[in-house]
């Protein structure tokens, strides 16, 4: 395409100028000074000690951080097992042709422009004692269920699993969006010479729809590993507090630095998340040429 | 007949499940509505059903605590700073991208990219002391910097898609007839643009009216709390006056709704695009 090469006094420098102050400032300073910082001892205050990978290996040690990096693991795995399977289960009923399916798309997408204190509100009301009007436990008794009613957000073993659900149904619209994205993308060609071929509702799901759908589910993967690892803060603090079974590393981090005042080992940790964050982001680069994707 | 009645059935199959999907998205906002216009008294007897008389003094009744007005107050202004400061830098960037070629290019690429991998959420602690040394900590500017800062790597990326689209030709002919840079910006770039500016904008000013987590961290100050901050303090009282709260978790969900409303699919266009970037 074509590009403005003449040279003006509003030069390409002078345009970047301030976006590249904002990430200097807001990004690379956190980055440098966080991994310089990490070598240290430091309380929030004052830095001391000799240079070393003491914070890094304290907290790999660290019990705290190993319960909650295996919380956020199974939080990971339900949410994108989750995310995947409903967004696609949604898309497929959001792409059904009957009359005013396409306007309501638009209101399953809802819940994703919810405030999370409002999706809290909710949870806690539908899912608490049925004393106080909880659905789900008044459900369970009007159906004879009684001895599986709980306070389903405090029960060790349980409230991570319902903490994962509410992640799932939280961003599920969006995840159809992108699967609904990539359904219209099929030819419908493809569906008839199978149909032709006798191929049932099933093998043409599986051999026509799920292949075509691997670059999104890719995608849809990436973004529920980002809502698990790095922002599952919200989610966590707001419904349960997060108390042992339901610490993330999120609110991990959050307690190390603000409420023991280990500001260094709260680095180390955002540090390793970073790392590891990054390593899956390059994993999916490296795939991603494959798939054909071009900016 | 029998194709017939068959069709009938798997209709309404189908139309059943999407009223279920229907509900299980709308269900929790239409709580909210209801119980927002009830008595206390009836919430408690009955928190699913309909009031008897909508109270719509609950909405007075809330914006009368000076709490919550005054996290409302907040989140507006540190929504309208965090967008301008969004829109100026996202904006030169992209334009710039768009539009030259030069050396470094490629480190600005690869800078949007770093944006996008590292989210503030794993940096807090180094952005606490950093934003600490600047003076920025624990105050509405800085928390609007931050939310441009996380918004701008997406941001520029399709602002960047929506400049492509203006054709160079119209710059040069506006160029051609005696316009300065500005002037090119002001008549050709931004009108053009203008939809697809609006939608960026939008969704990322929802997320920063709707972002709980570095407000809660970096502005620790109550007559500062943003509203979700605010309401969260109510939300996590032992004794919760519902239809009180309700009332007021609305008001901060209806300009989302609204918004959400004028602009529909472009809204969802650019979070889609957005998302698979």
């Amino acid at each position: 395409m074509k590009q403005i090469t003449s040279k003006t006094l509003y030069g390409p420098y002078l345009l970047v100028l301030p976006g590249a102050i904002l990430i200097g400032i807001f990004l690379i300073w956190p980055i440098c000074y966080g991994i310089w910082l990490s070598l240290y001892n430091f309380d929030g205050m004052n830095i001391s000690g000799e240079a070393s990978l003491a914070n890094y290996i304290a907290v790999l040690m660290d019990k705290d951080f190993q319960n909650a990096l295996s919380n956020t693991t199974i939080f990971a795995v339900i949410t994108v097992v989750g995310k995947n399977v409903l967004g696609i289960a949604l898309a497929l009923l959001a792409s059904i042709k009957l009359p005013g399916m396409k306007s309501a798309q638009l209101l399953l997408f809802l819940p994703v422009t919810l405030n999370i204190v409002v999706i809290g509100a909710f949870w806690t009301y539908f899912l608490g004692s049925s004393q106080f009007g909880g659905l789900l436990n008044s459900g369970l008794e009007a159906i004879g269920l009684s001895q599986y009613a709980k306070s389903w957000l405090s029960t060790p073993g349980i409230a991570l699993i319902v903490l994962a659900f509410i992640e799932v149904w939280r961003w599920a619209g969006l995840h159809m969006l992108l699967f609904l994205a990539g359904l219209q993308s099929i030819d419908p060609t493809l569906y008839e010479a199978a149909r032709l071929d006798g191929a049932g509702k099933w093998a043409r799901f599986r051999h026509i729809t799920l292949p075509a759908l691997l670059p999104i589910i890719g995608a849809s993967t990436i973004f529920a590993l980002i809502g698990a690892y790095v922002r599952s803060f919200d989610v966590v603090w707001v419904l349960t507090r997060a108390g042992f079974d339901t610490e993330v590393i999120a609110t991990f981090i959050y307690r190390e630095a603000f409420t023991y005042g280990r500001f260094d080992k709260a680095i180390a940790a955002g540090l390793i998340l970073t790392i590891f964050l990054s390593a899956i982001f390059l994993i999916t680069r490296l795939i991603k040429p494959k798939g054909g994707q071009n900016e | 007949m029998n194709n017939l009645l068959k069709g009938l059935v798997s209709r309404t199959a189908w139309y059943g499940l999407f009223i279920l999907a229907i509900i299980q998205a709308l269900g929790p906002i239409i709580w909210m509505l209801i119980g927002s216009v009830k008595t206390s008294s009836e919430f408690y007897r009955d928190p699913w059903g309909l009031p008897a008389t909508p109270q719509l003094s609950n909405y007075i009744e809330a914006m009368s605590q000076s709490g919550i007005t005054s996290g409302l107050w907040n989140s507006v202004t540190v929504v309208l700073l965090g967008t301008i400061i969004l829109a100026i830098t996202a904006g030169t960037t992209a334009y710039a991208l768009t539009r030259y070629r030069f050396s470094g290019e490629k480190l600005v690429f690869s800078l949007i990219l770093l944006t996008m991998m590292v989210p503030p959420d794993v940096l807090i602690i180094p952005l606490f002391t950093v934003l600490r040394s600047i003076g920025l900590l624990g105050n509405l500017f800085g928390l609007a910097f931050l939310y441009a800062a996380s918004g701008f790597g997406m941001a520029t990326l399709l602002l960047r898609g929506y400049f492509i689209s203006i054709p160079v030709e119209l710059e040069e002919a506006a160029r051609l007839d005696g316009a300065n840079f500005w002037g090119v910006l002001r008549h050709v770039v931004i009108p053009l643009s203008l939809p697809g500016f609006a939608s960026v904008l939008a969704i990322q000013a929802m997320s920063m009216w709707n972002d709980l987590y570095l407000a809660f961290v970096f502005v620790r100050d109550p007559a500062l709390a943003t509203a979700p901050v605010g309401l969260l303090s109510f939300f996590q009282r032992d004794s919760i006056n519902w239809p009180f709260l309700l009332s007021a978790l609305a008001t901060l969900t209806l300009p989302v709704l609204i918004v959400f409303a004028l602009l529909q699919k472009r809204f969802v266009e650019g979070m889609l695009k957005g998302g698979i970037k």
